[in-house]
């Protein structure tokens, strides 16, 4: 009798135990799945919200050839602050560096303006500004120097 | 063992529940996130296309040194004047800066609305290429 007790409570133990297992595994798993579905749709809000251009007028863009520097005007078009740190600038498809001032604000909220000083040797003639924010929001300028 | 069984199901009912309304408030969140950003978007791109404004006139007067572009906003919607990027031979400028930026009907306002009349004027600069951008980006030149 002892021993039909005994195995019955090794059998309902290891029952428990089985099933707090597949519990544990299943909600940590749907909890990854959660968390991942509401980073991927905090991300696709964020990139919907976020827009920028660059406004310089195409005709009259600054280009000093002595110190090799050209200044783009980047305007945040869209409703979310943004960061000079998550801006690419391409001229000519090549990756530039640059340096960044927010003018007349301490932040580059919506309808602020960037200006980006590019540091880039430009022949006269006609080339493309990219500003590219991450991940895939994009504006380009063509302009002549 | 039926009673082993039964706790078994239970614990397991329990933690997928659990899980469900996990995820379904991940979801809820996930998607009322992305319906206010497409809602924004949506107004954004009505206003953008609601938008127009253009050059209305424009002159230099040599003696003066003063150079004058007058625009009009023929959208259907206001553009707040804070808004408005001012450039001047291609460089930024504060409205304040060099510039005389007003709405010609109503001075002192900030909000330009539809029908009015945004008057830029620039002394000392000579003959200068003045162009205005909106919160949209998009940008109306006068040309020297």
């Amino acid at each position: 009798m002892s021993s039909e007790v005994g195995s019955t409570l090794i059998l309902f133990i290891a029952a428990v135990g089985l099933a707090g297992l597949v519990a544990a595994g299943l909600t940590g798993a749907i909890g990854q799945m959660a968390l991942s579905v509401d980073d991927r749709g905090q991300s696709l809000a964020d990139a919907i919200s976020t827009d920028l251009a660059i406004v310089n007028d195409p005709n009259n863009v600054p280009y000093d050839d002595a110190q090799n520097e050209l200044t783009l005007y980047v305007k945040n078009t869209g409703s979310k602050s943004l960061t000079s740190e998550d801006l690419l600038i391409l001229i000519n498809g090549q990756h530039a560096p640059f340096t960044a001032t927010v003018l007349e604000h301490d932040k580059w909220t919506k309808g602020t303006v960037l200006q980006v000083t590019v540091d880039v040797d430009l022949d006269s003639g006609d080339h493309t500004a990219r500003a590219l924010y991450t991940p895939n929001i994009a504006d380009t300028l063509e302009f002549r120097v | 063992m039926g009673f082993a069984a039964v706790a078994g199901h239970v614990i397991i009912l329990v933690a997928a529940f659990s899980a469900g309304i996990l995820l379904a408030g991940a979801i809820n969140n996930s998607l009322s996130s992305q319906i206010d950003a497409r809602n924004d978007l949506t107004e954004r791109l009505t206003d953008a296309a609601r938008a127009d404004y253009a050059l209305e006139s424009e002159g230099y007067t040599p003696s003066t040194d003063r150079t004058y572009a007058n625009f009009t906003n023929h959208g259907a919607h206001e553009i707040h004047l804070d808004h408005i990027t001012l450039l001047i031979d291609g460089i930024h400028h504060a409205h304040d800066d060099i510039a005389h930026v007003e709405i010609r009907e109503t001075p002192t306002s900030n909000i330009w609305m539809p029908g009015e009349t945004l008057e830029i004027m620039t002394e000392n600069q000579g003959n200068a290429n003045i162009t205005i951008a909106d919160l949209y980006g998009l940008a109306t030149h006068r040309r020297a």
